[in-house]
């Protein structure tokens, strides 16, 4: 187990290294001179100026470069252009409201996804079956900032039982938090509900055609104990490796949802510095991201460790 | 023969459908035999003639869908299998009668422990205190030849080799001391020397435990060595039957002498070993005849007409309009 | 043992009779995927026949005409600035096929490719699959937003965007499916025969991977229909006044209480899409690759 939390622990190291490549390397891909981008056709050249020697881009690829490590190794991201503050603080103080929705809608995804996949494949072909699996591909189909919405026309403006935007923190009014986070959480968890109902439904008939539920069943263990216990702990499996990929789907959609409706979020802190062109947010923000999700995925694959012996004991990859 | 009074397991006119895209037709059709105490009874048969399929309907394991149980009985200790609801049957598969599988690679639970899926059986049919199921374990992992059986308990499935999982296969089969056990294949996954291991296994403990054994194979030696009595079964029906030392000493069913002459035989100084022209028909597409009728060198056109009964003459029984011409005068059949 | 001697004459199976397209017959018998076909071709023949489909410029003004809902004078409605929203929609379907098709054949391209250098040349593979790695860490739509966001707003940057996002997840299945194909015993005669890398690698190794590929590329192709309008939603498409189903509903979000049927109309016509797009990929999946079967 030792040996496998630190060969995977070794392998995260490269990625991670790359991954602040690529986010450093985003930069270079900015056509024209950025500076003026970044100021703004009306700016004065001491104003580009200025922007210029902000960003440091008056400086050579290379020490670009290492600036930029010197940087990130001190835990520095670099600084708004338009807030003029501190990119990593402005993320830590947003980070409680995009996790305590995102996990509203992960904790959605889980409960609702596997309890409906598989109630599907115990039920197959039956009228719940198809009717679970219809909601599911059209959860994958639909846009979720139109789901978005269409929510808001209906339980907001049509119905009036729920905020159409806004935020609550959860510190101050639990209540107050769960009915503004349930539209945007909804609207967030529809996509990977869909997608984990029908990996759930595909691998259940899968293992409920395996040779050791045959087993169980000649043992003359009941229908609870051969689906509950020995089915489902093998289902399990797949679905947790899927949960790094549902987490990495929740963070994509926060953009455009927290955006939507107005939650403030690390989200639309990136929505809001597109059209605004503040690169250091954007750049920040990813990297930001992407490290929170590789250590995620990290989390994940103790998890799988944890459900499969096989892997546990270092037998297979 | 046996002179026990009762059979302890009486299957009458078992017939299982299965549905395919092609159609349904009978995997097993209209099966009967009667198991003795203490007696192993042998099924032989190619893959697809339905051998295993009669044994999954036994115990009510039949895939459904694709498969149904759509007539028959099933006699055991005075009751009806067949007629059962779930829960009785439960009591009933694992603790009375148990089955053990061709595959030992994945009839076990990859996730959890062999002493856990011994136990769970223990526990499910006995009222056994922890400490008490434990030992249980443990004398039964021992019973079936696994060295130190302690640590074994905590051992996964993947730890084991395949010879070793059957053992465990078998081990939690005996664990509740059953009277019948259904052995599908038990040895045809594994290599030969292993093979013979788990045939001296199986065969001391039916001994030791007196309970009675359904040996299903495709592999007559095993048979020849093992049963007492045998059923051949061809396209899901019992074709000839009888004790062992006579079938193979006089087949009467033109495919049972097909079987027996496509085995090596150390004495013979045969080259080339005989093989059956032709395969097993589709199930689903049979004719009215005798469904061994393409195959069979003897077939006359009664036997294209009609499918011959299964007639009986003291302990042997063979279903072909030609056993006449199949065997030697000697010994006629029907 | 006798088992070897029996299963010789025994085990033969009589070959099923062959029939000309069996794969596309099991297509069409798939009601799914002749569902998604259906919805797909709507969109499909919308995009391809939109000039003789459309009456009205998409971007004529008319603020007479504002806010019309829709009914027999404007099908579709008109919007805040009484453009029609046939028009608009119409000319939505056209640029939302064409990022989508362009994605794809980008995807196609480099993903084979990098697929294909790393499954076969094993020297490549590690360097390759971090760097895929890498790209993968981030979430599709943020790394999407952070390339299109640099390079500017543009329909051709969310291609580039979109193609730079999904290429190593193509590439991955590429590789995989090289992988288990280069140990086949027709590859291994190949090269005993002395074809070349390139030769084995395009004669033997690639054919034999396509049907994974067609798959992913399916499932690719909506993805890409929906990521567009994501970004396009929040400025970064194709700017504003040309029409795309992303911006349309973004303006129309504006007016959502008195007229919202603007952005009612474009989000089916995108779902209708991707929904299609997705039955299409189920069904080839089911038929072409059914060791990943995901019953329907």
């Amino acid at each position: 187990m030792l040996r496998y939390v630190a060969h995977r622990l070794l392998a995260s190291i490269p990625v991670l290294f790359l991954v602040t490549l690529i986010s450093f390397g985003l930069m270079q891909l900015v056509p024209g001179d950025p500076a003026i981008l970044i100021a703004g056709l009306q700016a004065t050249p001491e104003e580009v100026e200025r922007v210029r020697r902000q960003l440091g881009l008056d400086q050579p690829f290379h020490v670009q470069l290492f600036s930029w490590y010197a940087h990130l190794l001190r835990g520095d991201l670099g600084t708004s252009l338009l807030l003029g503050r501190d990119v990593l603080d402005v993320i830590l103080e947003r980070l409680p409201v995009s996790f305590s929705i995102a996990l509203y809608a992960l904790v959605l995804t889980v409960a609702v996804g596997l309890f409906a996949g598989i109630v599907a494949a115990l039920r197959q072909n039956s009228l719940v079956d198809q009717l679970v699996m219809t909601v599911a591909l059209l959860g994958v189909s639909l846009p979720n900032f139109w789901l978005a919405l269409m929510l808001v026309v209906l339980f907001a403006v049509q119905l009036g039982w729920l905020p159409s935007g806004g935020y609550v923190d959860f510190r101050e009014d639990f209540w107050g938090w769960l009915a503004s986070a349930t539209l945007p959480a909804v609207s967030l968890a529809m996509l990977q509900m869909g997608l984990l109902a029908r990996i759930t439904r595909s691998t259940m008939l899968e293992v409920l055609r395996q040779d050791y539920i045959r087993t169980a069943r000649a043992k003359g263990l009941p229908a609870r104990l051969v689906v509950g216990k020995h089915a489902l702990k093998n289902v399990m499996i797949p679905v947790v490796t899927v949960l790094g990929i549902v987490t990495s789907l929740l963070l994509s959609g926060s953009v455009v949802i927290e955006t939507i409706f107005s939650i403030p979020g690390i989200g639309s802190l990136l929505g809001s510095s597109i059209l605004r062109r503040d690169y250091p947010v954007i750049q920040g923000g990813l990297l930001f991201v992407a490290a929170m999700l590789l250590v995620i995925n990290l989390l994940v694959d103790l998890l799988y460790a944890w459900l499969d012996p096989r892997i546990r004991y270092g037998h297979g990859e | 023969m046996t002179t026990s009074p009762a059979p302890v397991l009486s299957v009458q006119g078992l017939t299982t459908e299965l549905r395919t895209e092609r159609g349904r037709f009978n995997a097993v059709d209209g099966v009967s035999f009667d198991l003795w105490p203490g007696e192993v009874l042998g099924i032989v048969g190619e893959s697809g003639c339905g051998k295993s399929m009669t044994a999954l309907s036994i115990l009510g394991l039949v895939p459904q869908p694709p498969g149904r149980v759509v007539a028959g009985r099933v006699l055991f200790e005075g009751r009806d299998l067949l007629q059962l609801p779930e829960r009785e049957l439960q009591r009933i598969r694992g603790a009375k009668i148990a089955m053990i599988f061709q595959e030992p690679m994945t009839s076990l639970n990859p996730v959890f422990t062999v002493g856990e899926q011994i136990l769970e059986t223990l526990r499910q049919h006995e009222r056994l205190g922890r400490r008490a199921a434990r030992d249980r374990a443990i004398e039964l992992l021992a019973k079936v030849g696994i060295p130190s059986p302690a640590e074994r308990l905590e051992s996964y499935p993947h730890e084991l080799s395949g010879g070793m999982r059957q053992r465990v296969m078998i081990a939690i089969a005996l664990a509740c001391n059953p009277k019948v056990l259904l052995a599908d294949e038990p040895t045809t996954a594994l290599d030969v020397t292993i093979q013979a291991q788990i045939l001296d296994l199986l065969e001391r403990l039916q001994a030791e435990l007196g309970m009675a054994v359904v040996l299903i194979t495709h592999d007559l030696g095993i048979v020849a060595e093992f049963a007492h009595r045998v059923l051949v079964m061809y396209a899901g029906r019992v074709i000839e039957e009888g004790p062992v030392e006579a079938i193979f000493e006089a087949p009467a069913h033109p495919y049972t002498r097909g079987l027996l002459e496509s085995l090596p035989d150390p004495e013979s100084d045969r080259e080339r070993l005989q093989v059956i022209p032709g395969s097993v028909p589709q199930l689903g597409e049979l004719g009215p005849g005798c469904r061994f009728a393409p195959r069979c060198a003897l077939a006359g056109p009664a036997c294209r007409q009609a499918d011959p009964p299964l007639a009986r003459a003291g302990a042997r029984a063979v279903a072909c309009f030609r056993a006449e011409l199949a065997t030697p005068p000697v010994e006629r059949v029907a | 043992m006798a088992s070897e001697a029996l299963s010789s004459p025994l085990d033969a199976v009589a070959a099923p009779p062959r029939r000309r397209f069996p794969t596309l017959r099991r297509l069409l018998r798939h009601k799914l995927f002749l569902v998604g076909a259906f919805l797909f071709s709507i969109v499909l023949v919308a995009a391809l026949f939109a000039d003789l489909l459309i009456q009205v410029d998409p971007n004529r003004i008319s603020m007479r005409h504002k806010f019309r809902p829709p009914g027999s004078e404007w099908i579709f409605g008109t919007d805040n600035f009484g453009r029609s929203q046939w028009s608009r929609v119409v000319k939505g379907a056209q640029l939302s096929l064409a990022i989508g098709f362009g994605v794809v054949l980008l995807n196609a391209l480099f993903g084979t490719l990098l697929g294909a250098l790393a499954g076969y040349f094993r020297a490549l593979d590690n360097l390759l699959m971090r760097i895929m790695d890498a790209f993968m860490a981030f979430p599709v739509i943020l790394l999407a937003i952070g390339i299109t966001a640099a390079l500017g707003p543009g329909s051709i940057n969310a291609v580039i965007a979109l193609a730079a996002v999904y290429t190593p997840r193509t590439a991955r299945i590429v590789r995989a499916s090289v992988l288990v194909v280069r140990e086949q015993a027709y590859v291994e005669a190949a090269r005993a025969m002395g074809a070349s890398n390139l030769r084995i690698l395009l004669r033997h190794v690639l054919p034999n991977c396509t049907a994974p590929l067609i798959v992913q590329l399916t499932f690719i192709f909506a993805y890409s229909v929906l990521s567009e309008a994501v970004l396009s939603f929040l400025g970064l498409g194709a700017a504003p006044p040309t029409p795309t189903w992303g911006n349309i509903i973004a303006e129309g979000r504006l007016y959502i209480r008195e007229a919202p049927w603007i952005t009612l109309i474009p989000g089916l016509a995108l779902a209708m899409t991707v929904l299609g797009l997705n039955l299409l990929g189920d069904g080839l999946r089911d038929v072409l690759d059914p060791r990943l079967k995901v019953q329907q």
